[in-house]
């Protein structure tokens, strides 16, 4: 069940690598056109570093100031912890600013291990996607009024139920993904407990 | 020594939320024994894997103080918490349930022996189930 990048969400991460390396480039380009014309570039280089700091770390800062834009609420939350076999609730909030496009949606349920190591000063983590099950959301084509769902999530039996150690997890989260045209993805995510109970039937 | 300690558990296979009960026997005379300070019995989840390991315990150690006179039968009985962990063996994380049983000996290396067994998770009463559902028409 584990769900393959599409075509398109490939093309997206290679189309964001290559922004970022582009924003790179035209800093460079423009440093290295203020050196030949002889300007002091100091201002300019600091300009253009703070401009590709921005461009290459802030993504997620560029991201959320898009989405409020756009949105001046986007919530997903959990209304409680569901049983393996069972059904999770979640509650959809969107409210739109102005008419905003839709192209798709859909939502993601995922679990996955995540084991933190501490060795002296430094840390690494690992994490293992145990399994992602995804499903195309019923939005309207236009958002252009506040939008409030609850959203039924099943729960399947072969996954672990949530465990937060202090460095060891086993964790289920659900993500809604909202496509944007020309515009950054809305990406909403929540974690789901999930309780060591079997629901038959 | 652990072969001096028998840990023997009544079932391998407890819910989460349920009990496990079992009886610890010492089985040989041994001077060692005689010196004992302390018996501890722990129920607890090893969770260990690639990151750093740590414990979960269920409930208090049992603790038995004075020497140890063989032979001699510790009954015990631990409940494991309602939210578990239960049993996982994954790539990076693995959760294991054990009985410890360990006797503190002074200016010695402190007998130990360990019984393990399996959590799973509970039978629950029936929930609505169904499959991926948006309900339509709730937009405010």
């Amino acid at each position: 069940m584990n769900a393959k990048k599409t075509d398109g969400e490939v093309a997206k991460v290679v189309g964001r690598f290559a922004a970022k390396f582009a924003v790179v480039l035209v800093g460079l380009a423009v440093l290295g056109a203020a050196a030949i014309a002889g300007y002091d570039s100091t201002w300019i280089m600091v300009g253009a570093g703070v401009a590709m700091f921005v461009a290459v770390y802030g993504w997620k800062l560029i991201r959320g100031a898009a989405r409020g834009a756009i949105l001046s609420e986007a919530t997903l939350v959990s209304e409680g912890p569901a049983p393996l076999g069972g059904v999770a609730h979640l509650r959809l909030g969107l409210s739109p600013t102005r008419p905003v496009p839709v192209t798709s949606a859909k939502l993601t349920f995922y679990t996955q291990e995540r084991a933190i190591y501490d060795a002296g000063t430094s840390q690494r983590t690992y994490k293992e996607v145990i399994g992602t099950w995804e499903t195309p959301l019923d939005v309207p084509a236009v958002l252009d009024k506040d939008l409030y769902r609850t959203v039924r999530v099943p729960i399947p039996l072969d996954i672990p139920p949530t465990f937060h150690g202090s460095k060891n997890h086993l964790e289920s989260k659900c993500t809604v993904y909202l496509d944007i045209p020309n515009w950054p993805d809305v990406e909403l995510e929540t974690e789901i407990v999930v309780l060591p109970e079997v629901v038959h039937g | 020594m652990a072969d001096l300690i028998d840990v023997r558990i009544e079932t391998v296979q407890v819910e989460a939320g349920g009990e496990v009960k079992g009886q610890v026997y010492f089985l040989d005379e041994v001077a060692m024994l005689d010196r004992c300070k302390q018996l501890q019995i722990e129920c607890r989840a090893h969770v260990h894997g690639s990151g750093s390991s740590e414990h979960v315990a269920a409930g208090d150690k049992l603790v038995r103080d004075g020497p140890i006179k063989v032979p001699l039968r510790v009954p015990f009985s631990f409940r494991i918490p309602t939210r578990g962990p239960i049993s996982f063996q994954g790539r990076y994380v693995k959760i294991d349930w054990e009985i410890e049983v360990r006797i503190d000996v002074p200016w010695a290396i402190d007998p130990k022996a360990t019984a393990a067994f399996d959590v799973v998770p509970r039978r629950a009463a029936a929930q609505a189930g169904g499959d991926w559902e948006v309900p339509s028409g709730s937009a405010a």
